[in-house]
């Protein structure tokens, strides 16, 4: 049986009429689908030259900044001699200003690698407690600068957990750089490890003036900055904890930021499913 | 007293002085250094050192194939891969390759200095 039939000459008309809509439909698709194609080529475009641009910036500008700083490190310990107080100055100024733009620039690519899209997770046995010891050595080194210290309050135990060791280093990273950046010179930052049934968690203790009333939802925006000023004159990017909120919802935990009940200071840790081995 | 003998290979002139400065000061012996893979295994070949510090993205021979060809020449040697952090799939990759570690270019200097010297005295200890 046809699909149309009609009866008079008016069905007749209609029938055309909507046999030249079909017609019109049909093109508008074939044109909209050309124009989705093109438009799909001209993204994939784009993004392998932001790739490229992003390679440049991993290499060609990271590695010589990498080196800047280790060099004015050099000079600064006095490995290379002793140097005479403006000296001492000028090189301090290179090495901190080379260590901002690092971190700068090292968090523009986290941020690009973590945006745009889901967050890619390479999952491997890891032991926490060891990861989280490093890190607390190497911040210690920063720590010390502004007199302060870092103390890994427990360890339960070196059981292996399943996640993504580089991607949690850094969240770990991130939470113990801005407790060093916002504690009061001379102060303690506590770092406490909670292993449950089916979670690990972190929290970092620190000593600062806290999260400012009414900016507690603000915490993880991207390019946020709280009206609160780091004690080193350090500076922020506002990206860190955007970042880090990004990869603890990848492995599906959570992350938090509240201030301490009886004494100054804030909490910031996070908390992911535990797949034990 | 006897030393541990290293090679550093790296494309970027500024990364091999910086990383013989501090080897220098934790008492490694820098015996040579290399500018592409394929010096680096000449190099290896000529000098036999007890370390090889190996940059991953090189021309010629990458750090990855220069590695394979110094460990089937001596499986002995120690090599440690050279890193920037967007290589991590490539340092996993060297690690299965028979890598002995990895190290990230943008080490802090106090760390960079802890960790050369804990290789130096690991390296006296065995021998």
């Amino acid at each position: 049986m046809s699909k149309y039939s009609f009866s008079d000459s008016s069905d007749f008309f209609e029938i055309t009429a909507k046999l030249e809509d079909e017609k019109i439909n049909s093109n508008l698709l074939k044109k909209l689908v050309k124009d989705y194609a093109y438009q799909e080529r001209k993204l994939k475009e784009t993004l392998s030259q932001k790739n490229y641009i992003l390679g440049v910036a991993a290499h060609d500008i990271r590695n010589p900044l990498v080196s800047i700083r280790g060099f004015a490190d050099l000079l600064k310990d006095g490995d290379t001699g002793e140097l005479n107080e403006i000296q001492q100055e000028f090189i301090s100024l290179i090495s901190s200003t080379s260590d901002e733009l690092l971190e700068l620039l090292n968090n523009l690519l986290d941020f690009t690698a973590v945006s745009g899209g889901k967050v890619g997770l390479t999952k491997e046995k890891t032991d926490f407690v060891s990861l989280v010891e490093k890190k607390v050595e190497l911040m210690s080194y920063t720590a010390a600068k502004k007199d302060m210290s870092i103390k890994l309050e427990n360890k339960p135990g070196n059981r292996l957990h399943f996640f993504d060791r580089g991607k949690i280093a850094q969240v770990v990273e991130n939470l113990l750089s801005n407790a060093v950046k916002y504690s009061f010179i001379g102060s303690e930052i506590k770092v406490f490890i909670f292993f449950e049934n089916s979670s690990l968690s972190l929290e970092v203790e620190d000593n600062g003036p806290g999260i400012p009333k009414g900016e507690e939802k603000e915490l993880f925006g991207e390019f946020k900055k709280l009206n609160v000023a780091s004690t080193g004159g350090e500076k922020s990017t506002g990206l860190g904890l955007a970042i880090s909120k990004r990869i603890i919802e990848a492995h599906e935990g959570k992350i938090f930021g509240r201030n301490k009940q009886d004494e100054k200071g804030a909490v910031f840790g996070f908390q992911i499913p535990s797949e034990v081995e | 007293m006897s030393n541990i003998k290293c090679i550093v290979v790296d494309d970027e002139h500024h990364i091999r002085v910086f990383l013989k400065s501090v080897l220098k000061l934790a008492d490694i012996e820098v015996a040579g250094e290399a500018s592409n893979g394929e010096e680096g295994v000449r190099l290896f070949k000529q000098l036999e050192p007890d370390l090889v510090l190996m940059d991953i993205n090189m021309p010629l021979k990458t750090g990855e194939e220069a590695l394979m060809e110094i460990k089937a020449f001596n499986p002995e040697s120690m090599v440690i891969m050279l890193t920037s952090v967007a290589d991590s799939e490539t340092v996993k990759k060297c690690i299965a390759a028979g890598a002995d570690s990895y190290l990230r270019k943008d080490t802090p200097l106090p760390e960079l200095k802890k960790i050369f010297r804990e290789i130096r005295e690991e390296y006296l200890e065995e021998r």
